[in-house]
């Protein structure tokens, strides 16, 4: 029978099951499921809010229905706490026993698997269909976190050098600006711009899911493993489904993470026969436009040097939520 | 009947499947079985039947089937259906 682990002890029996399953233990989890038969754990499984992680089956009783009936709780679990799509990151070698449970393969590097179940990436391509258009397309994938001249910019060079322009806005909810406001802002900022759509990523680009180390740093190692992930999606999924050739950023001169992503795209875009354009950065008095110098001054109280970084509905935002965005940003989590 | 909330039943045990609905305006059945090149459409029919006995006329169901039998959906579909209901 399925049961929660909720003692130490209970967590370092899993902790070993694991171990001589080959896997790693990640002590970030929210819940962590045990089999016991006859008193003795036989398998574990755990879930990280909508990500299921760390299963295991002792070998003897593989190729019995405890598998499926582990994770079977998992997403039930997962379901009663409001999250109906489900991702599990595995080994590659185990990616077929989640495929038998409906789980479908959403990318693969040589080291891991991402599969999802509930919804998959074939259901986010289909809602866009409405919009896709056949041509030299060209996307861009932002946080606009908010919108400045300086993203302005830089889809109106995309949108001179292509047929259509698709801006995909980072949905990820991890940001001082919530999703809503920043898709919002851009639609207001671009609208203008006939050639342009504007979608958001879903879980399928710089997510919590394809690249967590851009909300929660890690070491460098850890990170390309995940740009290849979110390239591998972003290539081998979202670009066919435009006909996207290019890839649009601007140079990063600051953030050395983005400056790691830039690098990667570099790297891997043209291996999928997609050209990355790295555009020079707008400047205003001098200075780069960036989001981030854009939120410290907001915070630093300089309102007024905002007018020539962002258009005027960012302006009208963010100078009519000064209040709320400066106790969001005193809250520890919110980093980019 | 309308679905009014989500709601979730059955396993993800071999012959057996899971049904998800949720509020929609429309009647929406999405299946994804492993089975459903072969028996995806008596799938769809047999679902059809219980909705219609059931007098459900709004909302998405999503079945993700291991090849069950005829018994099973109607049991399974039923059950997520009346759950569906439940304040």
């Amino acid at each position: 029978m399925i049961g929660y682990l909720l003692t130490d002890s209970r967590i370092r029996e899993a902790r070993e099951l694991l171990i001589d399953s080959g896997l790693e233990f990640d002590p970030n989890f929210d819940i962590f499921l045990g089999y016991f038969e006859a008193g003795k754990l036989i398998a574990v499984g755990a879930r990280h809010k909508n990500v299921l992680k760390m299963v295991a089956v002792v070998s003897e009783h593989r190729d019995t229905g405890i598998f499926a009936e582990m994770i079977s709780a998992l997403v039930k679990d997962a379901f009663q706490a409001g999250y109906e799509h489900t991702f599990v990151f595995t080994k590659p070698e185990y990616s077929q026993s989640f495929q038998y449970l409906n789980f479908r393969p959403l990318a693969k590097t040589d080291d891991v698997a991402v599969l999802e179940y509930g919804y998959c990436i074939q259901d986010y391509l289909n809602k866009w269909k409405s919009i896709v258009r056949t041509g030299e397309n060209s996307g861009i994938v932002m946080n606009c976190n908010p919108f400045t001249f300086g993203h302005r910019y830089l889809i109106e060079t995309a949108a001179a050098r292509s047929e259509n322009v698709y801006v995909f806005v980072v949905e990820e909810d991890s940001s001082l600006i919530p999703f809503r406001v920043r898709l919002e802002l851009v639609k207001k900022g671009t609208q203008d711009l006939g050639n342009v759509h504007i979608l958001s990523t879903g879980p399928y680009a710089v997510s919590r899911i394809t690249f967590p180390s851009y909300f929660l740093k890690d070491s460098e190692k850890v990170t390309q493993q995940q740009l290849k992930l979110d390239l591998s999606i972003f290539c081998g999924q979202i670009a066919p489904a435009f006909g996207i050739k290019k890839r649009f950023a601007g140079q990063e001169p600051v953030c050395r993470l983005t400056a790691i992503y830039n690098e990667a795209m570099k790297q891997t875009l043209p291996g999928y026969g997609i050209e990355f354009v790295e555009i020079e950065r707008k400047t205003a008095g001098g200075r780069i436009i960036s989001a981030s110098s854009v939120r410290e001054m907001l915070l630093g109280g300089e309102t007024e040097k905002l007018r020539e970084m962002v258009p005027e509905a960012t302006y009208k935002y963010l100078t009519e939520n000064t209040g709320v965005l400066a106790s969001k940003n005193a809250t520890p989590v919110l980093n980019s | 009947m309308k679905i009014i909330k989500k709601a979730q039943a059955g396993t993800m045990q071999s012959s057996d499947l899971m049904v998800f609905t949720e509020p929609s305006d429309g009647l929406e059945i999405v299946i994804d079985s492993t089975v459903a090149k072969q028996y995806g459409h008596l799938i769809r029919a047999k679902v059809e039947e219980v909705l219609d006995r059931m007098e459900v006329t709004q909302g998405t169901i999503r079945i993700k089937d291991r090849g069950a039998l005829d018994y099973a959906i109607d049991a399974r579909v039923q059950a997520a259906v009346l759950r569906s209901q439940e304040a």
